[in-house]
């Protein structure tokens, strides 16, 4: 059985035990609107997921439920005991066929039986019922049946089976319409709730038209107890107790943490230390586990979704999925459910063209939208793609104006990225007309803030003529997210690393010279660019510090807007549990809650974002500007280093990491000096052969740049690393050849470093052990 | 307050701040934390006094002292716990003493003299042997509650 199968069926006992529920205590409060809908949505559930996997039998039988649920649901029939027990017999119908399905792979044939029930059912929306309006049902239930899609397997629905009768059954009692091969396993699942209705005090009313329950067995045969199935082997667990684990195993890795911190001379007890660590960090990968889910969950209804939209719209619609098995935190995939949705409805209403339009542009007829999940690093990208006509940036931009959420003189102002992020403004809709599927102006910036709120992020990327692209950015987990730990003013605050970029160091005497100063606003010049400062003691109104105090710049990249957090001082990364904060202080809006960190202190976890939009930063072009340099391709980032007294360049692509390392570190190997790092041997340029050979202090600290060259990984040492830059194309006077092996940086001719002039390590085969011990996670 | 015939008594965790001694019924303290690691939230309303650590949880506790406009503790602080309705909550006092038994017949309702931010938060008085007893209750001390009432 695949998987998409097994899930449908977890599904869909799980419905039908909640319907079951829900219509006995439906007979004690025949009026409970909520009641009603719970029932029509278990119904509804099953008959979408069906019409998908091609069960048809399940899917006549349920449409047939739902039209007379629809009924009792818009309040247009009473519910009475023969309802309640037509459809709880319809429901143990429905059961009987996903049994089949579970143990037999297939619904089985009973179309006499499916006939019969179908009739029941139909019967009882008309006639059959005993409420007193009969007339205005039918009527309303014929004009009922246009309003709902157009689904292929109506022209089945009459058949000739209609004729036959329930075999005997009177109204109201229990019916034993079973097909054979549902009858087995339905005792064994239904005696465990047996008890349950009974002691209920039923009221008087309901209880003259009472029948007997139609899950007591008229045959009462003994069934033996089926092998376990689906239901059987996996378990429905509450989410708060979820909930709850995460938290006690946080609390646990914070008492591991203060075990492993408290020194003991016993060395039976450093041993307890690091069983106990290990054990707990499988504990919280295995609670984190349960609470995964694939995508799969959300994605399912979305072929349904699409096909229903295209028909409504007149448009040609594929749906592609990929990476359905995606996992993620069962918390984030609820959320992430009502984003997705509008965005999928925004590729088909507003993305796709119409066929007509299309084959005009010279496109298939048919539009595509492709959903796509998958992983990246500590993150899950759902991806909606959509090959339809992109967004015209002028009207994004008219119809900003036009609803007056930007000036005029702003929206000239505003690059490519800055427009196509104004469709995330409440209030945004560029859709002509309103229609039933979009252009309210809700919408874009719900999928944002649903997002946000999780920590998540939107980017939309626009191709004229071929399509957009939405891209949500998830955490993997909302429970735990690496952070910075970041002090000022002797107070912990975590940075979540993913809206961090890069660190800046100014000491002591620098301060005062590298923070520019235009009127109030602070600037750093980083790489030739102004960046906007946000000090965080003046932000939160902390004491002030000395204004040539040393500091530490954390520069941030939230939402697209790039500034730097001027703090006091950086504490080490750390994975963090997040703690929600109470209302009162999320209010404050610059927290997005608090946590406990491994030495038992608390700390804020601040929210780049919120920051900086109290601090007006606005939308950084740098995107833009890496596109045109791109274009023009005579440009490279270098890093720029000094390696003895001359400057030299490594190309940035190259460069994977850089290590502070004691000079002592560097040993010979044959003749090569080389690095023991990360269990491998990293073959270094010859210049650190002198740190072996010269008496210096060997605890002194010395920059080794660890290079990608080819497959296998090289180190460069240098005395200082400078700065990183971009360089241009130097061309030889005259015949114009772009010189090889210098570059123009800072306006200096630099030479690039050759990293093939290292040379490989003696003993090393090509592809040997000492390259695939370097294979170091790529960024990216 | 509607006076019964029974003698109705009841168990009452007795807290100092400053000089004045304060009761809070037992029944709705969840547990003493004794001068908890505190964490000051800058901006954050005035009479909060910072977060709490409290078994896995970040409890936001609101200072009795900051509440009344009195000068911040000198020494590390107590903090009683709470359930509100949609979690926990924390109150610093400057120490927990014991449980006393009081009587219904010894309360009294809060004076009319009394200031009005104070006559929002105390629950009147028990009289007992040699001093006052001040009520509080959780319910009006809930930073939510606070925060919408004293919202300035």
């Amino acid at each position: 059985m695949d998987d998409l199968t097994r899930e449908f069926l977890l599904e869909s006992q799980e419905g039908l035990d909640r319907m079951e529920r829900a219509l006995t205590d439906l007979e004690t409060r025949p009026g409970d609107a909520e009641l009603l809908a719970d029932i029509f949505r278990s119904v509804h559930t099953i008959k979408g997921t069906t019409g998908f996997l091609g069960f048809s039998r399940l899917e006549s039988l349920s449409h047939a439920g739902e039209n007379l649920l629809g009924l009792l649901r818009d309040g247009k029939l009473a519910a009475n005991a023969d309802i309640i027990s037509g459809l709880l017999s319809l429901m143990d119908m429905l059961r009987g066929v996903l049994r089949s399905i579970e143990t037999i792979g297939g619904e089985g044939e009973s179309e006499a039986q499916d006939g019969a029930m179908i009739e029941r059912l139909e019967r009882l929306q008309t006639g059959g019922a005993t409420v007193a309006v009969a007339e205005p049902v039918l009527a309303q239930a014929a004009v009922a049946a246009p309003l709902r899609p157009v689904r292929p397997h109506k022209p089945r629905a009459p058949r000739k089976h209609h004729l036959h009768p329930l075999p005997d059954a009177p109204q109201g009692s229990p019916s034993p319409v079973f097909p054979e091969e549902a009858g087995p396993p339905r005792e064994a699942e239904e005696s465990p709730r047996e008890p349950e209705p009974e002691p209920r005090p039923v009221p008087a009313v309901a209880a003259p038209s009472l029948p007997a329950r139609p899950t007591s067995d008229p045959t009462g045969e003994v069934q033996p107890p089926s092998s376990p199935g689906t239901a059987d082997s996996t378990l429905r667990v509450d989410v708060e107790l979820l909930n709850r684990m995460m938290n006690l195993v946080g609390e646990l890795v914070l008492t591991r943490n203060q075990i492993l911190q408290t020194a003991s001379a016993d060395p039976g007890f450093a041993l307890l230390g690091r069983r106990l660590d290990m054990v707990t960090a499988d504990l919280r990968e295995s609670v984190m586990k349960a609470r995964m889910q694939p995508v799969s969950h959300v994605f399912s209804r979305f072929p349904r979704l699409v096909r229903d939209l295209a028909l409504g719209l007149e448009k040609k619609v594929r749906l592609e999925m990929e990476g359905q098995e995606t996992e993620l935190d069962k918390s984030l995939l609820e959320a992430i459910r009502d984003p997705l949705t509008h965005s999928i409805r925004n590729a088909v209403d507003h993305g796709i063209e119409t066929p007509a339009v299309r084959l005009a542009a010279g496109k298939p007829a048919e539009g595509v939208v492709r959903l796509r999940a998958c992983h990246e690093g500590s993150h899950v990208i759902v991806e909606v793609h959509d090959d339809g006509a992109g967004m015209s940036l002028d009207r994004i931009r008219r119809k900003a104006v036009e609803r007056q959420l930007v000036t005029p003189q702003r929206a000239e102002q505003m690059n490519e990225r800055e427009i196509l992020q104004l469709i995330f403004l409440p209030g945004f809709s560029t859709a002509e007309a309103v229609t039933s599927v979009s252009g309210r102006g809700v919408g874009m910036d719900v999928v944002r803030t649903n997002v946000e709120k999780i920590g998540g992020k939107v980017d939309v990327e626009s191709h004229a003529g071929k399509g957009s692209i939405l891209r949500l950015r998830i955490p993997l987990t909302l429970a735990i997210i690496p952070a910075l730990i970041v002090r000022s003013r002797s107070q912990n605050f975590a940075v979540p690393q993913t809206a961090l970029t890069e660190l800046v160091h100014l000491s002591a005497g620098e301060t005062d010279s590298r923070i520019e100063r235009l009127e109030n606003a602070a600037l750093y010049r980083l790489r030739g660019h102004l960046l906007p400062l946000v000090f965080l003691d003046r932000l939160l109104q902390q004491s002030p510090r000395p204004s040539d105090a040393p500091c530490d710049i954390a520069i941030l990249n939230a939402d697209g807007r790039r500034y730097g957090l001027v703090v006091d001082g950086l504490a080490d990364p750390e994975e963090i549990v997040v703690k929600p904060l109470a209302a009162v202080l999320r209010e404050i809006g610059y927290y997005a809650g608090a946590t406990i960190l491994g030495n038992g202190e608390m700390a804020l976890i601040l929210n780049p974002g919120a920051i900086a939009q109290n601090a007006n930063v606005s939308l950084s072009s740098e995107t833009e500007e890496a596109l045109s340099g791109d274009k023009n391709g005579a440009r490279q980032d270098y890093l720029l280093v000094e390696a003895g007294s001359r400057r030299a360049a490594l190309p940035l692509e190259t460069v994977v990491r850089i290590e502070r390392i004691t000079r002592s570190r560097i040993e010979r190997a044959g003749s090569r000096p080389v690095l023991r790092f990360e269990g491998a041997l990293l073959p270094l340029d010859d210049a650190a052969a002198d740190f072996i050979d010269s008496g210096d202090d060997p605890e002194a600290q010395i920059t080794v740049v660890v290079c990608r060259d080819g497959r296998r990984h090289v180190g460069m040492t240098v005395s200082q690393v400078l700065d990183v830059t971009g360089g241009s194309q130097l061309q030889e006077a005259g015949s114009g050849f772009a010189a090889e092996g210098i570059t123009l940086l800072h306006e200096k001719v630099t030479s690039i470093v050759s990293l093939s002039s290292i040379p490989p390590l003696e003993n090393a085969v090509d592809g040997g052990p000492a390259e695939s011990a370097f294979s170091l996670e790529e960024p990216r | 307050m509607i006076e019964t015939h029974a003698k109705h008594t009841q168990e009452v965790c007795s807290v100092v701040v400053g000089d004045t001694l304060y009761g809070i019924p037992i029944a709705h303290v969840l547990e003493i934390l004794g001068k908890p690691a505190t964490q000051p939230v800058p901006l954050a309303p005035y009479f909060v006094g910072g977060l709490v650590h409290y078994r896995g949880e970040v409890l936001t506790a609101v200072s009795l002292r900051r509440l009344l406009g009195m000068e911040p503790a000198k020494a590390p602080e107590d903090v009683l716990v709470f359930e509100n309705g949609d979690g926990l909550f924390g109150l610093f006092v400057d120490s927990v003493g014991e449980v006393l038994h009081v009587s219904d017949t010894d309360h009294e309702p809060n004076p009319a003299t009394l200031e009005a931010r104070r006559q929002a938060l105390f629950n009147g008085a028990w009289k007992l042997k040699d001093r006052l007893l001040v009520g509080l209750e959780p319910d009006r001390l809930d930073p939510m509650r606070l925060a919408s009432a004293f919202r300035a």
